[in-house]
Formats: C-alpha cells, structure tokens, sequence
C-alpha cells in the first residue's frame, strides 16, 4: 500500500515535468502556425492597409503594443515556469520524505519481529531450562553421592566422573540460558550509572588486547538508574568481547554514554514508554556483520566464532539483562563503519512504567 | 541432626535429595506437593522444610505463605528450577520476596544444600 502510493508520488512529479514539455511543445507549434498564417496573409502589409484606410488610427501605437503583450506574456511564462520549478523541488521532497517514513516503517516492522521472536525463544529458554534442571538434580546429587563410596570399580568411579562432568556443564550452560530468558534476577538498586560504567570499563580492560584503543565518551553524571552493578559488568564485558572479536583484536573501540529522552520512534520500536533514558553506544571499528548475522545477534547459542570456544550466549545474556532492567537494546552495523550497539536504559524516575 | 520435610514434585528429584539428606544423617518426610506437605506438617514435626517453588495443586510460594502463617518460626528452604539467578547475592533477594530463609538454583549443590540446612538448625537452636 504504501509502496503504491511512493510510485504514485514519482508518477506526479514525471507528470509535472511531462506537462511542461507538452506545453512547450504546444507553443513552439502555436508560435510556427501563426507565424506562418502571418507571414502567408502579409499581416503586417494588411495592417499598414487598414491604418491607411483609417488615419485617425495611431499605427506606432499598435506596433509599440506588441512587444508590451509579448514581455508580458514572457515575464508570466516565466513566473509559471518558476512556480512549477518550485513545485517540483517540493513534491521532489516530499516523495524523499514518504520514502524514508516508509524505509522506518519497514525498520520498525522489522525489529518488533525481531523483539517478538526474541520474547518467544526467552519463554522457550525459560520453559526448557526449568524441565532440564529438574533432570540435572538427581544426575548430579546420585553421582556425587555414588562417588563418595569407597566400593567402587575403577572405571566406574571414572564414568560417574564423566556423568557428574556433564552435568556440571550442562548446569552451567542453562544458568546462561536462564539469564537470556530473563536476565540474572539479582537485585537491581538505585545507582549512578556514568560512575557504575567508567567502574565496569575498567574491570573489563583486561579483555583488551593492546592493539585495540579504547575511546571513552561519557557524559549524564549524576543521573540515576535502577539496575545492578554486577549485571553491569557481564554486560559491558560481554560487549567488550564482542566487539574485540569482531575488530580481529585491532581497531578502536568506542564506548559513549548521554540522557535524552527517547523519540517516538524509538519508543515503537522497543516497545518502550516515554521518557528519559541512558544511551549507552558500544561502537568499533571492526567488520561489520550481514543483516542475517544482525537479525539473529541475540538468539541464544548463535554464534560467528569457527574455534569453538564460543557457545553463543554472551549477547544473549546482555539481551536478558537489558531487557530486566526495563531497557532496549539494538544494533547497527555496516562493513564500512563495524558495528554500533545502542542500549537504552531508564533513567531512574524519568519514565513512568 | 534434623527432621526436614522435603516438597518436590518430581519423584526422581525427589529420590535423589533424600538419599543425600539420609545419607548425612537427617531423618526426611517426602511430599509430592504443598498440599501433601501441609498435611504431612503435624506428623512430620520438621526443623526445616525443603521445598521446590514450581509445582502443581499448592505450589511452593502458596505452601511457604500458608506455613508462614502457621509456622512462622520455621525454617524454609526454597528451591528453584526456573528462577534465573546465577549467585547468592540475588537468591537473597529472591528469598526476601517468598518469605523462605534460603533460595537455591536447581540443579542444587549438595555440600552448599547440606551447610544451608546446618546453618539454620544453628539458627534455630
């Protein structure tokens, strides 16, 4: 529908331009016929005639009012012909501009699937690592148990090793899940959030190889969030991460921070009630990713990493945490510029939830 | 040693924490649910209940309401599969909002599940 109507603005603006050939067509032809008629009834001479004829006619007069009619006539050919260069310049833009609100429309579309599936693969995750703990339970209390028994065979003891080691792993890897499906559920307080990042940057330095340089913008000191210090600090290292991969450990990596209220855009798309938020930006200069990558960036146990030693949850953990503190977050990415990740998180009374 | 009522609806669960709560030494009365637990209460006299939080009839959050009613010195600890916690700092958190004095993550740790327990008979002593 909304396509239909962009071409209908483009079929306008070529009419416009259409018409004004047309006329300049209409006229050239108009111009060459009386010329034409003029010339084959030698008006001029039929004019001298009749002013003969007629003494009392003033024939300087008349001849000095023909080329008054034709400036006149000049001078409104071009006020049309500036009014419809006018016009065009602004239809011009306005078709630019339904372009660009459908382009966000279908932006927005896209990213509110994006959230939904999200939510669905959140309850799923939360849903399945609930029965898989249940299972985990007796795995690791009856191997554990078995193991402290001094009767046991050798490569018995050495199997239930095996089993208690998976399980233990297996354990671990839903924990992760749990906190993509909704966040760590520690304990959020009412805490300086530019302060509580710089503290956060600093602990995750260590994740930095010194080939990547580190640009810090921050500004919204003093404002308040209500989060938890700790999730904080798996966020940003879990970003810093990332994005040191993604950079093949050389680059910059940008991390800036301001308060603003969010447009209404933004609230559409994250599906977040007005109000004042941080945008914390988490940008570097590495590779950039595909829109496939960038679609499914936060599902849970995708990953890019070919060495295996990635299971593919670390976004997913901040998507959780994120989303637990009442906040968004959503990525931008080019091959030319790498990546930007954008989260937007309440200021602390700013929004009324 | 203690007398521990434990609550958990799934049976093998339920199998593998009373082995580890005989096996140090605890006397346990199992209840598939919180209904049964509070009709096991009387007869079972227990210093502690365990409880898993996600359960059918009277879940775990009901169970410790109604026991916190009746029992308000009673000790409780809450076990939860689904909760997403990851350490203790916000399984207190957790348990300030049920009522229970301890919260554990499912799949629990034996040793941390036996010192919680140890912990509060002191307390209760």
């Amino acid at each position: 529908m909304v396509a239909e109507t962009t071409s209908s603005e483009t079929g306008w603006s070529e009419r416009l331009t259409t018409v004004r050939a047309r006329d300049l067509m209409v006229g050239a032809a108009a111009f060459l016929a009386l010329l034409g008629l003029f010339i084959s009834l030698d008006f001029v001479e039929l004019l001298f005639e009749a002013s003969r004829e007629h003494e009392e006619w003033e024939l300087d007069e008349i001849l000095a009012s023909v080329p008054a009619l034709i400036l006149v006539m000049a001078w409104y050919a071009f006020r049309r012909w500036r009014e419809a260069r006018q016009l065009n310049i602004e239809l011009e833009k306005a078709r630019h501009g339904l372009e660009a609100a459908h382009e966000q429309r279908l932006a927005a579309e896209t990213q509110l699937r994006d959230a939904q599936r999200l939510e669905a693969l959140g309850r799923l995750a939360g849903g399945l690592a609930h029965e898989l703990n249940n299972m985990l339970q007796p795995a690791i209390t009856l191997s554990e148990l078995t193991l402290k028994k001094d009767t046991l065979a050798p490569d018995v003891r050495a199997n239930l090793e095996r089993i208690l080691a998976a399980s233990e792993h297996g354990r671990d890897i839903v924990g992760k899940a749990l906190a993509f499906a909704g966040g760590t559920g520690l304990h959020n307080e009412e805490i300086e959030f530019a302060a509580c990042l710089k503290e956060a940057v600093e602990l995750a330095r260590t994740v930095l190889p010194p080939t990547v340089r580190l640009q810090l913008e921050i500004a919204a000191h003093g404002e308040t969030a209500m989060i938890n210090r700790t999730e904080l600090s798996q966020v940003i290292t879990n970003l810093m991460t990332n994005a040191v991969g993604a950079m093949d450990n050389e680059g910059v990596l940008t991390i800036s921070l301001n308060v603003d209220d969010i447009s209404a855009q933004e609230q559409t798309v994250h599906r977040l009630p007005a109000g004042r938020y941080f945008k914390l930006l988490v940008m570097d200069t590495g590779r950039g990713m595909s829109e496939d990558v960038r679609r499914r960036l936060f599902d849970p146990f995708f990953t890019t990493a070919q060495s295996g030693e990635h299971v593919g949850l670390g976004l997913s953990i901040v998507h959780g945490i994120i989303n637990a503190w009442r906040g968004a977050i959503s990525v931008a990415s080019s091959s030319a510029e790498g990546t930007c990740l954008k989260i937007l998180i309440p200021v602390a009374g700013g929004v009324k939830q | 040693m203690a007398r521990i009522l434990l609550v958990e609806d799934n049976e093998t669960v339920r199998f593998a924490l009373t082995m580890l709560l005989r096996e140090s030494g605890h006397s346990v009365t199992e209840a598939p649910d919180g209904n049964a637990a509070i009709a096991a209460m009387s007869e079972a006299q227990p210093d502690v209940v365990v409880t898993d939080v996600f359960m059918p009839a009277l879940d775990g959050i009901e169970l410790i309401c109604v026991l916190r009613e009746s029992h308000p010195e009673l000790k409780i600890v809450a076990m939860s599969g689904g909760g997403s916690f990851l350490n203790s700092a916000a399984a207190v958190g957790l348990a300030e909002k049920l009522g229970a004095d301890v919260v554990m993550q499912k799949p629990v740790d034996n040793d941390t599940l036996l010192a919680r327990i140890e912990e509060l008979i002191r307390e209760a002593a």
